[in-house]
């Protein structure tokens, strides 16, 4: 079911938690909404659920407006934050609860709960209340139970955030191969930007109550649109530049001339530069020009991040971070002069008009 | 409450590493928690248990000795045993009426976008300021011998006896189910009911299989509690019970009317019985039945319902939040015409009382006693609930238990237990205004320290750990750092014992002496003499006091830090 979200707008009080954003959401498609805390995720996702009525905008699912349509005959099945697992049901009775209130005969429902379980591997629980469940566990049984009804829509609202790391990785890949296997039209909200980027085939950013940049994975990491982008997803350093010939691609950074891939632009012009902290290597202070940029600065910190090092300097005053490989890392001494390089392609453009830091 | 910030804790760091001169201050820590502990529980002893023993031992003895002879007499004699089917019956049709209007007005307070939602909250928890026996005393005025809607329909009936007790107690406790099921329901995360709903769900549905299921452990705590309430509740029968007798006012006849200790002792141990199971099954059973919130961030929320439900809250708790408000303007109304029922007038006549005996010395002796309850208690409880949540001597269960045993305790129990116990020395208290101070105390100990255990868990233990790793010592540290935490909570025990100083009847009728009369007596007095008038001024003088009082603390110490406590 293609889900479309038209200019909503919600608010609450004074405060406009959703600010007239448009989304498509294609048939059998995951698409994550990412962002910090409080930028609206929750509240669209309670839009789309129908627990919100939205101020304005419309809500479609297949072209129908949905705008009326109360929360139990919407077809959407829900993982809430906290779960939401009813305390005085076993996991059984809570996976069975959908389909009893529709009145499917027992046997239908009972089929129906041994598939859940199976599916999502909780053989043995069915009947434990959720208070005898681990984490991992009260999450895949509220990830059953939202999909008992066969909804043709999945909402989750942060669904691992309250796991640790490592249960976290395997739930991540199994809600998604269920996902994939059933085909199911799903929106994805969490404030994690790599597991944003890991399970979604494509990504919202948004950011007080707007949606900043949508695209797949690697658009969103490879060419930021704007600078919250560029910042909320992977690691940036922003160069805030001068063009200084736009036709050759030469830019002005703290007195720096650098050579970049512009097009189009005008001389004078501010722009704003993002460079990956896996774009910089480190180079000898004197190797021959081998047609990149040449940046030199002083080591502050170098912290180990398993496969990498990301090493931490001073360039004109300005911090920059560079991930490095571990046999650079361990001949770079603090306080010591470091020489970077960076291609012209390197960089990514981000409009100048973009929206301004927070 | 002021939470502890983090501050302290990380700026000092863990008080592990120690130099070895703290070992002298550890000592003289311990002695002083060691005896603040063995005073605490000589007071509890002292207070709580014996009056209770002396009770139980004089309903035991009899001119030969020991003798059952005395529980003979009461279930032999069939006017008694009704007496006890009567309260039996009383408070079980009270308790029912009122957990489901406490249910009506607490879900939709909760849970509803009725218009009108402060008024019905300030409405259903209006009761507890007053005297409890004052819901009784409009009734009357309303539906009595003489009432207003009694004499507009000509009516030969009034609404003395079972029907008088039973609306009385509706309202009167309409408060504590109230607060124990709004504390309910709003622990319910809303998410749950959405969750619902969102599987297809109907609002019925869901108020049935979630909500109300997930509160049933709530809801037997509060029938349980109200229960105990009407059991031990002696203003609204005595006052409009009439020929409808229980056994709390049959306890009073007993001892203040035919100095009968041996019967009066053995009715007070029958009472006790069904209160004490109650309390039990409460805290023992339905406690360990509620349901631990399974997930973090609990949301609570106003859900949109359909029409019908929603105005069907809005009439309900609505006219029951009118009939509140009626109840307490016919009180005033009552003390400012010539004469109810006959004569309506406006006058004042009745601020005059026929002498200062009847009006200005109970009122005066009150304030008195409620002052004096106010600093004694709140000192007490606070200590108590300091030493059992932070310093868990040995003894701390059994200090913990003796402070909330009086919650099952009848007044009139309380009453009949300090005159047997303290007439005689070395605690020879009647007759003075300590008796009365000790039993209001003690009587309303367990809610002033479960406030106080509450508030001491919301302070971070880590504040008094630096203040010890600073060297200061256990009086010092209680003092200057415990304390100063603490004033939201103690001003509300403050303002608890107070009110209740002012308000409370059913113990300190036994316990009042010649020359030293209390102005919530007083009005039972006035009703009895038949001067409703006067009985109304007296209740109005009280409110307008309490309320007074309440003000002005909050103006002098900042809002909402003194809140009125529950129950
Ligand atoms: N029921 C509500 N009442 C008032 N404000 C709300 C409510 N729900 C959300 N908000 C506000 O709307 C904004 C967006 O909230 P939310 O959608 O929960 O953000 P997110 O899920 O991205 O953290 C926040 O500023 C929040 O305070
Ligand atoms: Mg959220």
């Amino acid at each position: 079911m293609r889900i479309s979200l038209d200019r909503l707008t919600k608010r609450f009080g004074a405060s406009v938690a959703v600010d007239g954003l448009s989304l498509e959401i294609g048939a059998g498609e995951l698409v994550s909404l990412v962002g910090g805390s409080g930028c609206g995720k929750t509240t669209t996702l309670r839009v789309i659920a129908g627990f919100e009525r939205p101020d304005a905008g419309e809500v479609r699912f297949d072209g129908r407006v949905v705008n009326d349509v109360p929360p139990r005959r919407r077809s959407v099945g829900v993982v809430f934050q906290s779960y939401a697992l009813f305390p005085t049901m076993t996991v059984a009775e809570n996976i069975a609860f959908g389909p009893r209130v529709a009145r499917w005969p027992a046997p239908k429902v009972r089929a129906r709960v041994a598939e859940m379980v199976a599916l999502t591997h909780l053989h043995g629980l069915e009947e434990r209340y959720a208070n005898q469940l681990s984490g991992g566990q009260q999450q895949r049984v509220a990830l059953a139970r939202a999909l008992a009804k066969s909804p043709e829509i999945l909402l989750l609202d942060e669904p691992l955030s309250a796991l640790d790391a490592k249960i976290r990785l395997r739930l991540r890949g199994e809600i998604r191969k269920i996902q994939q296997d059933l085909g199911i039209t799903t929106v994805y909200v969490t404030h994690d930007q790599e597991e944003a980027l890991s399970i979604a085939d494509r990504i919202a950013v948004m950011r007080k109550g707007r949606i900043e940049q949508v695209g797949r994975p690697e658009e969103i990491y490879a060419r930021p649109r704007t600078d919250f982008v560029a910042d909320f997803i992977g690691v940036s350093n922003l160069l805030a530049c001068r063009v200084v010939s736009a036709r050759d691609g030469v830019v002005e950074w703290e007195g720096e001339r650098l050579r970049i891939a512009l097009n189009g632009g005008q001389d004078g012009e501010r722009v704003l530069l993002s460079l990956r902290p896996e774009k910089l290597a480190v180079v000898a202070e004197r190797a021959p020009d081998d047609g990149r940029n040449r940046l030199h600065g002083v080591l502050e910190v170098v912290t180990f991040l398993g496969p990498f090092v990301r090493v931490e300097l001073t360039v004109h005053g300005r911090p920059l971070w560079a991930d490095v490989p571990h046999a650079t890392g361990a001949i770079l001494e603090r306080k010591k002069p470091v020489t970077l390089a960076f291609a012209p392609d390197a960089c990514v453009v981000i409009a100048a008009t973009g929206s301004e830091a927070d | 409450m002021d939470t502890p910030s983090g501050a302290a804790r990380s700026s000092l760091g863990p008080p592990s590493a120690l130099p070895a001169s703290r070992i002298p201050i550890q000592q003289t820590w311990l002695t002083t928690d060691a005896a603040s502990a063995a005073a605490i529980l000589l007071l509890l002893l002292a207070f709580v248990v014996w009056p209770v023993l002396r009770v139980l031992a004089t309903s035991l003895a009899g001119p030969a000795g020991l003798t059952l002879g005395n529980y003979a007499d009461f279930f032999s004699s069939s006017r008694l045993l009704r007496i006890l089917v009567n309260s039996l019956v009383v408070s079980a049709v009270s308790t029912a009426i009122t957990v489901a209007v406490a249910l009506v007005l607490a879900y939709s307070v909760t849970r509803s976008d009725i218009p009108g939602k402060r008024f019905v909250s300030l409405m259903s928890l209006l009761p507890l300021i007053s005297p409890p026996f004052l819901v009784s005393l409009a009734f009357i005025l309303l539906l009595g011998r003489n009432g207003v809607i009694t004499q507009a329909l000509h009516l030969d009936w009034s609404i003395y006896g079972f029907t008088g007790i039973v609306v009385s107690q509706v309202f009167t406790f309409l408060p504590q189910g109230y607060i124990l099921l709004v504390n309910v329901l709003g622990a319910i995360d809303v998410s749950l009911e959405e969750a619902a709903e969102n599987l297809g769900a109907g609002p019925l549905t869901t108020l049935r299989r979630v909500t109300l299921s997930l509160a049933r452990p709530g809801l037997a705590s509060a029938a349980l509690i109200v229960f105990i309430l009407c059991m031990t509740d002696f203003g609204n029968p005595i006052l409009i019970g009439g020929r409808y007798n229980v056994l709390a006012t049959e306890i009073y006849a007993q001892v203040i009317g035919m100095s009968n200790f041996a019967a009066g002792s053995a009715m007070s141990a029958v009472l006790i019985v069904p209160c004490l199971v109650a309390y039990l099954v409460n805290a023992c059973w339905v406690g360990s039945q509620s349901y631990v919130t399974v997930s973090a961030g609990a949301r609570m929320a106003t859900r949109p319902m359909p029409p019908a439900l929603r105005w069907t809250l809005f009439v309900l708790s609505g006219g029951v939040a009118l009939g509140v408000a009626l109840i307490y303007a016919l009180i005033p109304l009552g003390s400012v015409v010539q004469l109810w029922g006959s004569d309506w007038s406006l006058s004042l006549r009745h601020y005059a009382f026929a002498s200062s005996a009847e009006g200005a010395w109970p009122i005066g002796n009150s304030v008195k006693l409620a002052l004096l309850s106010g600093v004694i208690g709140t000192v007490v409880a606070l200590v108590t609930a300091y030493v059992v949540e932070r310093k868990r001597p040995p003894g701390r269960r059994v200090i913990e238990a003796l402070s909330l045993l009086p919650a099952a305790l009848p007044g009139t129990v309380i009453g009949v237990g300090y005159i047997l116990a303290f007439n005689v020395p070395p605690l020879l208290l009647t007759g003075t205004i300590w008796i009365l101070a000790a039993s209001v105390v003690f009587w309303k100990f367990p809610v002033a320290v479960l406030a106080g255990i509450n508030a001491l868990k919301q302070i971070d233990p880590a504040i008094e750990e630096a203040a010890v790793s600073l060297g200061a010592g256990s009086v010092r540290t209680f003092a200057r750092v415990v304390i100063p935490l603490l004033t939201g909570a103690a001003f509300s025990i403050f303002v608890y014992f107070f009110i209740n100083g002012m308000v409370t009847v059913s113990a300190v009728i036994f316990l009042i002496y010649p020359g030293f009369n209390l102005g919530s007596v007083a009005i039972l007095n006035q009703v009895e003499n038949g001067y409703l008038g006067a009985a109304c001024a007296l209740g109005t003088i009280i409110i307008v006091i309490v309320v007074g009082s309440v003000l002005l603390l909050r103006a002098l110490v900042g809002g909402d830090r003194v809140a009125v406590l529950k129950l």
